[in-house]
């Protein structure tokens, strides 16, 4: 019968150990881009959406609560390695809900004259300088919904 | 003869000259370029502001040197006396009876601070005449001057709980932005914090930042007499960040620029960091960290990314313990999609700013002489605030 080293042993075992644990990160990364590329196209297309003052607050918790769950799901697969690894997605997906959130003013309240005027106010605060293509759809956004 | 005359004269020109340079020995600038050197001047004479903050700060007008050169330790005391002050008071704090309170940042790590330089042009007042050549001298009494300022509105702010930054923080604040010289000024940036037109104008909003300057203006707490002559006037009148010199220039402008600093931060904790942060700030309560993650998260707001960048920032790290929390403020954050910075798409780092700080303060600590090098080592940046009595 042959006998197996210890030190061997050990070693098959840590291998073994470290690639699926290596696996378990991958299948994460793979999981956490196919949320943010789902999480992007659901951002981009409420973006082109017709709005108005009727269907904006019901469409837009919609949204709201779709994109905070991805973003919960991304992190609790981060948070799942051995050491929380912030990924960039989860970066970029923080910020777009950010964006949002002059929005989110207008969705909690009832669209109120306040509200507009605070939601239009903090969205040009959010973009002071360059203002991209978001930040416009949001700006037209902001004035169907209010005027 | 002849040549024993010709030596007495270089001697004496030698001398003269050395007592001009111990006078107003340039930490950054040359020497004769003394628009700020002499804007302070004046404002000793003319603003009350300056005024009001030399009666509570006399050691930032303590090095005062004679005409000759020589140090002078009582004509500016003796002039302000004459000016502002109840004689018994001014007594006191001059023969030590009531010890006047002790400047935010150590002379040291500020004389280190000012020796580097901007990119920007330079602005000279009260003409508001821009130049690229960036060579108005700065002294250490100048910098005493500004630390005194620096000290005596963080006083009030703190005394009327606006002081959402720690002096830390604004110590790494005015090390980047402008190497605590208040001349620089472009586009993007005027003055000694390089406030912007929309910074401004959210401190002038009666819902924002408008509420803190009043505050201030209707202050009962001595520490605020001074930046409650500002705040008042601002209400008044709105200032414009068009005219350079009304945040520039000493004596009222430079002064303006650090009371819209601290009103700014106030109104970006209040109104968009805090509000995030609150439940995080509840859940850890009594944790040492708190305090460094609330001004490295408010500061944050300060940069390019404004506050978007600094709520996305806070919205993702709440998930860590404030250790980690506070770690990561100071580590790099990047997104995936690439947006125009500067001229330039890139990925944008949503920390950029926290991360940029704590490389001027690697920078700064590089020039340090001991013990304060070794105490920075140890200590960061908080060695280079005093414990203020």
């Amino acid at each position: 019968m042959t006998q197996i080293k210890p030190t061997a042993f050990m070693l098959s075992i840590l291998l073994t150990f470290s690639s699926i644990s290596f696996a378990a990160k991958a299948k994460n990364e793979v999981e956490i881009k196919k949320i943010y590329k789902e999480f992007d196209l659901t951002r981009t297309e409420f973006l082109k959406t017709d709005f108005n003052k009727k269907n904006f607050k019901e469409k837009f918790n919609e949204l709201y609560a779709k994109l905070n769950a991805s973003l919960q799901k991304v992190q609790s697969l981060e948070a799942g390695q051995e050491s929380i690894v912030l990924t960039s997605e989860g970066n970029q997906m923080a910020f777009d809900i950010e964006i949002f959130e002059p929005l989110n003013i207008m969705a909690r309240g009832s669209v109120s004259k306040e509200e507009c005027n605070q939601a239009r106010y903090e969205h040009e605060l959010n973009f002071p300088i360059v203002k991209d293509e978001n930040s416009k759809a949001i700006d037209n956004i902001i004035n169907v919904v209010c005027n | 003869m002849k040549n024993l005359y010709f030596l007495l004269v270089c001697l004496s020109f030698f001398t003269i000259e050395s007592q001009a340079e111990t006078s107003n020995r340039c930490l950054s600038g040359k020497t004769g370029q003394n628009n700020l050197i002499d804007q302070l001047n004046r404002a000793k004479e003319d603003s009350p502001v300056t005024n009001l903050i030399l009666k509570k700060y006399p050691q930032a007008i303590a090095q005062e040197r004679t005409e000759a050169g020589l140090p002078c330790t009582d004509c500016e005391e003796s002039r302000l006396r004459d000016q502002t002050q109840p004689m018994g008071e001014i007594a006191g704090q001059i023969q030590g009876v009531l010890p006047a309170p002790k400047m935010l940042f150590k002379p040291q790590c500020l004389n280190i601070g000012a020796k580097f330089n901007s990119n920007t042009a330079e602005v000279s007042c009260p003409d508001g005449r821009s130049s690229r050549t960036r060579d108005l001298c700065i002294d250490d009494k100048f910098l005493t001057y500004l630390n005194s300022v620096i000290s005596s509105f963080y006083a009030c702010a703190q005394n009327e709980n606006m002081a959402p930054v720690s002096p830390e923080i604004l110590f790494q604040m005015y090390a980047k932005e402008s190497a605590f010289k208040p001349q620089f000024a472009y586009n993007g940036g005027v003055g000694l914090g390089q406030l912007t037109n929309v910074f401004v104008k959210d401190n002038l909003q009666p819902w924002r930042g408008g509420k803190y300057l009043k505050r201030i203006a209707e202050s009962k707490k001595p520490e605020c007499d001074a930046a409650q002559v500002i705040a008042s006037k601002d209400l008044r009148s709105a200032p414009s960040i068009g005219n350079l010199c009304s945040f520039i220039s000493v004596g009222e402008g430079m002064e303006r620029n650090i009371l819209h600093t601290l009103v700014g931060l106030t109104t970006s904790w209040e109104k968009d960091i805090a509000p995030l942060l609150k439940d995080y700030l509840e859940k850890h309560k009594g944790h040492p960290a708190l305090n460094d993650i609330k001004s490295l998260a408010v500061i944050n707001a300060y940069g390019f990314g404004g506050r978007l960048a600094a709520r996305a920032a806070v919205r993702r790290l709440t998930q860590f313990p404030p250790d980690k929390f506070r770690e990561h403020m100071q580590l790099p954050l990047y997104g995936v999609r690439k947006s125009k910075q500067d001229g330039k798409e890139r990925v944008m780092n949503y920390t950029e700013y926290t991360n940029g700080l704590a490389k001027r303060q690697k920078d700064i600590a590089q020039q340090f002489a001991e013990p304060l090098r070794s105490d920075f080592a140890k200590n960061k940046t908080r060695a280079c605030i005093n414990e203020v009595n």
